[in-house]
């Protein structure tokens, strides 16, 4: 189904500081934009002027906002006199277990955890720390790619490794999962096919990086415009937007005739284009 | 008879924007959207939407039968129909 106005927005924020007329502008054109959630990651230690300003703009209106900051940072809010925070959840963003084992969060936060090449053989012990802590919140994240990090997926033997090194970790029942790579997925779901209907980027997202550019999605490093430059809904309205939606949902001529396309849908068309400069190439996590 | 709960985690929203369609997906009246599952909705199903929290089948009926040119088993039949299809997907439980 596609959409004339996204659902979710992610808005990453920059760790250095940001005008109070930015966030001010920015919320008013997010909430014009009528969307349901709003993804908000603030990286910096402690929590930023800038986040308790875009939660306080967004109090009382009907977004779900959901708020992914450093274990550092929620440490500082929980030991704050006031840490009461008007989002619907509270994620702490890692990318190892290492830093939380320490100051493990409280119960009713969740975990986001940023899977990449090096760690993801840690995910059925993630599991199991969510488990022994009371953590029934697990989020695996979308990857940065404009922010240039380097592509991560695994292939079909990963997947089968990961998914029986899940199972024998005592699976994944209990905790609430949000996955959006259709092939992570199907380690962890096995029997289920992937929810979400093929790439959402441009459609039902659209994602603010820190410097303030427009993109599609987190991982789809294509710069739609910058905040400033027209309104979020002048964005989401462009035939730039339009343009890229539309090759987004060309099927890759090498996934014409799989039997997998059906839920698939082309795998991740962001990785795809930054791996091989094409939307019309098979995702490589498919091989 | 059980009364039909909305899932307090299911968001949804009126689409009131025309755009350029980019595909040759129907216009649709609303969308309900859950745990990455998102569900179009016509304009019949997102009255019954708006209207069924707390509700049971039979109210329903009653609620909406002066608004459809159609019998009452038929509209009976179509908003069981709807409810079930969300019952499934998980945006209503019955209670």
């Amino acid at each position: 189904m596609e959409l004339a106005l996204p659902i979710t927005v992610y808005w990453d924020l920059s760790p250095d500081a940001i005008s109070c007329d930015y966030i001010s502008r920015l919320s008013s054109e997010i909430l014009e934009c009528r969307l349901l959630m709003l993804q908000l990651y603030d990286p910096s230690l402690e929590l930023s002027d800038a986040a308790l300003s875009i939660i306080e703009q967004f109090k009382g209106k009907q977004v779900a906002v959901t708020l992914t900051i450093s274990n550092s940072s929620f440490l500082s809010v929980s030991a704050d006199s006031n840490p009461e925070l008007a989002v619907k959840e509270i994620l702490i963003a890692c990318d190892g277990l290492e830093s939380l084992k320490e100051y493990p969060p409280s119960e009713g936060v969740g975990l986001s955890f940023f899977v990449n090449s090096k760690n993801w053989t840690e995910l059925p012990e993630v599991i199991s720390f969510c488990r022994k802590n009371g953590i029934s919140r697990l989020v695996l994240p979308m990857q940065r790619l404009y922010a240039g990090e380097e592509p991560f997926f695994l292939n079909r033997q990963e997947q089968k490794r990961l998914e029986t090194a899940l199972a024998e970790a005592g699976g994944t029942e209990g905790l609430k999962l949000t996955i959006h790579d259709p092939f992570l997925w199907r380690a962890f779901n096995p029997s289920t096919p992937f929810p979400q209907g093929g790439c959402q980027a441009a459609n039902t997202m659209i994602a603010i990086s820190p410097d303030g550019g427009v993109y599609p999605c987190p991982t789809l490093p294509v710069r739609l415009d910058g905040v400033g430059d027209k309104t979020l809904k002048e964005i989401v309205a462009s035939s730039a937007k339009k343009d890229i939606r539309r090759r987004i949902l060309e099927t890759p001529s090498a996934c014409s005739s799989c039997q997998e396309l059906p839920v698939c849908k082309g795998g991740c068309r962001g990785r795809s284009l930054v791996m091989h400069t094409s939307f019309d190439y098979i995702d490589d996590a498919c091989k | 008879m059980p009364k039909i709960m909305h899932n307090p985690d299911v968001l949804w929203r009126r689409e009131t924007e025309v755009t350029d369609p980019v595909s040759d997906d129907e216009t649709v009246a609303g969308i309900l959207f859950s745990g990455g599952s998102m569900l179009s909705l016509n304009e019949f199903a997102l009255e019954i939407w708006q209207i069924c929290d707390g509700k049971t089948l039979e109210e329903l009926v009653v609620s909406l039968m002066p608004e459809f040119d159609i019998d009452e088993e038929t509209l009976r039949l179509d908003i069981r129909e709807f409810l079930d299809s969300l019952s499934q997907k998980g945006f209503i439980r019955y209670e």
